[in-house]
């Protein structure tokens, strides 16, 4: 990504979320209303400083090209979409088992190590079978932190 | 005082309580390595586990718990860029891209030694000067407090120096970030955006999880890369550190302890805000400032020996006022009163002879942390020979967990989803997620007290400016703060005049 562009992306994303606090801060008032204003009021300046900017940078020429690092975006989409998913059937299955299921699918899904499915499957498996082991006996024996409860456990 | 210290020395070689130490030290440290599990954590699990022992053996092991989790964070920070513990986040900025050098053993012991040696000098405080200093902490009110938060935050203008204003709209972020939840003013609730478990407020610990850990594991399962970071044990490292941090980080490492004492005495403020100070100050004095977040052992010295300092701070007016300079000394309080112990100058005299095997147990223990610290760091770094895509999975896992486990509550797992997507769109977009998670950590602090100075404004009929440059601490925060933000200018105003000297000269010859 063009450092322009940067300025611009982070610029939008500052003034967004001014707008989006600013659009909730109808019951709020007092103290409690001025400060978050200070801030919202610096940010939409700061956000309006960067579009300008970055605008300028790509006008003029002095927009520098990026550190152009390949990015896996496939990869990064299975492991955003897997947490995702991860997530929302926590509170259904119960905490393990939604484990297991994140675990074997994401360690499965994003094999890299060129193994054929038998040996990828295998260890997915001695991953899955690891953290279990070790989440359920570090918070759930010795200290006796709760964990998410589901259908399942 | 001497009369209590021979006996108490005596205590320490106590089979049992050489045990304890050990015991609450490896805790510790594991528990302060574990996302989510916080010192406090730790500790209160162990309150109900003195019950059974006496007093002092009891105390003594809560301390070791104490000392092992703000240390332990370090590892996390520093292997997987996760701080275990708020404390550790400035420990990432240095520790991370050591281990991402292949330099993880030598982070790891910088970190430890670093820790051990902080939490000596906090001790060295607890034990000569706990009356003055604790009298000194008395005399901060709101106006200082939101000083002394405000000078924290204007590390954000050496941290991002190279790119101030996204640092600085960064910070404000997280700072608006802190608003979310009940005003703390008229007990509203406040931007929830319609989502009602929004009104309990963003915790400091599941966005940092997502800011620093999750955006790392999208960052990384997108690098290509198989492992963490390359790592291949080097003989000898333990010794080459030791002189490292001798050599070249003496200063450092006293002017951090000495922060992080000060910062530990004040009740709200803790190991988040001292070693991020500490950090910064060492970044504005050192000859060369633009190595620092590259991966250099002074970063994490700074960082680690200030969070461990704030320990003796913290245990400073809880022992003589009974006020609790952090949360884990309020526990700490907890069990004392529990076992029927008054906190107060009382401490030192009609049970001297606790007190004073508490503090001493402290040297020991930060002594025995080096040993147990050793055997562990040996453990842990083997992490980094399993391959990424498995690491990446579990730190999702661990993530998750840890951070349910902080209010049981699932809205904390989604906080640090939505502040993993933040951190790595930040990341892209060359925003400072570092100068936003002090935003979030120091934004509810600030807010609270510019609270109390408006307040006290209106019960004195004064204006606002009165309150806040009423007290001759005010106006050096005040002071220290301008400095800082004009550091980054100073510097390169330096750097330029050194230029054109240099260059001067080159003309000449």
């Amino acid at each position: 990504m063009r450092s322009g562009v940067k300025d611009i992306a982070a610029g939008l994303f500052s003034l967004l979320a001014a707008a989006a606090f600013f659009c909730q801060s109808g019951d709020v008032e007092g103290v409690g209303l001025l400060y978050p204003q200070l801030i919202m009021g610096f940010i939409a300046s700061g956000g309006v400083y960067l579009v300008a900017l970055g605008l300028w940078k790509r006008r003029s020429g002095r927009d520098e090209a990026g550190d152009g690092e390949a990015v896996a975006r496939t990869r990064v989409a299975m492991i955003a979409v897997g947490s995702l998913a991860y997530a929302l059937i926590i509170p259904l299955l119960g905490f393990y088992a939604a484990s297991v299921v994140f675990l074997f699918g994401s360690a499965m899904a994003l094999n890299d190590t060129g193994a054929g499915p038998r040996k990828a499957a295998l260890s997915a498996s001695v991953l899955t079978m690891i953290m279990c082991l070790a989440v359920w006996a570090g918070f759930s024996l010795l200290l006796h932190v709760p964990t998410p409860d589901g259908l399942l456990f | 005082m001497s009369e209590f210290i021979l006996p108490a020395i005596g205590h320490l070689f106590d089979p049992l309580n050489i045990f304890l130490m050990i015991a609450g030290l490896t805790g510790g440290i594991i528990v302060g390595a574990l996302p989510g599990l916080t010192a406090t954590m730790g500790v209160a699990l162990l309150v109900p586990v003195t019950f059974a022992l006496d007093s002092t053996s009891g105390l003594i092991m809560l301390g070791a718990v104490y000392v092992g989790a703000i240390y332990g964070g370090a590892n996390s920070a520093c292997l997987i860029c996760t701080p275990g513990t708020p404390s550790s986040v400035a420990t990432t900025f240095d520790g991370w891209p050591m281990c991402q050098n292949g330099e993880a053993d030598k982070a790891l012991l910088a970190s430890l030694l670093s820790s051990s040696f902080g939490g000596i000098v906090g001790t060295v405080f607890l034990l000569f000067l706990a009356a003055p200093l604790a009298r000194f902490a008395l005399r901060f009110g709101g106006p200082e407090s939101f000083w002394l938060c405000l000078f924290g935050l204007s590390t954000i203008a050496v941290m991002s120096s190279g790119n101030m204003v996204k640092g600085l709209i960064s910070g404000a972020l997280g700072m608006l970030v802190a608003t979310i939840g009940l005003d703390p003013h008229a007990a509203a609730p406040r931007f929830t955006f319609g989502y009602y478990p929004l009104i309990q407020g963003v915790e400091v610990i599941p966005a940092m999880i997502g800011l620093f850990s999750f955006s790392q594991v999208l960052y990384l399962v997108g690098s290509h890369k198989p492992y963490i970071a390359s790592y291949s044990p080097s003989p000898g490292v333990f010794g080459r550190v030791a002189r490292e941090l001798a050599r070249t980080c003496k200063v450092i490492l006293l002017r951090s302890s000495i922060i992080g004492t000060l910062v530990g005495m004040l009740p709200g403020a803790g190991g988040e805000i001292a070693s991020i100070i500490s950090y910064n100050e060492s970044k504005r004095w050192d000859k060369e400032p633009e190595r620092y977040g590259k991966g250099i052992v002074k970063g994490v010295a700074a960082s680690e020996s200030a969070n461990n300092a704030v320990i003796g701070g913290a245990l400073i007016p809880m022992l003589t006022l009974g006020i609790p300079g952090s949360a884990v000394a309020a526990v700490i309080l907890g069990a004392l009163l529990a076992k029927g112990i008054q906190p107060g100058f009382k401490v030192f005299t009609v049970t001297g002879d606790l007190a004073y095997t508490f503090i001493m147990s402290q040297f020991a223990v930060n002594l025995l942390m080096i040993p147990v610290g050793l055997v562990l760091i040996k453990i842990m770094v083997r992490l980094l020979s399993i391959r990424l895509t498995f690491v990446a999975i579990a730190i999702v896992m661990l993530s998750f967990i840890g951070s349910y486990a902080i209010r049981n509550s699932m809205l904390d797992v989604w906080i640090v989803i939505a502040f993993g997507f933040i951190g790595y769109f930040c990341n892209l977009v060359k925003l400072d997620t570092g100068a936003m998670a002090l935003g979030i950590i120091l934004g509810p602090m600030i807010e609270e007290n510019f609270g109390k100075c408006v307040s006290l404004s209106k019960a004195v009929d004064g204006s606002i400016l009165q309150v806040f440059l009423n007290s001759n601490i005010a106006l050096i925060l005040i002071f220290c703060t301008l400095l800082s933000l004009a550091t980054p200018f100073l510097l390169e105003w330096k750097r330029k005049r050194a230029r054109g000297a240099a260059g001067g000269e080159a003309k000449d010859a």
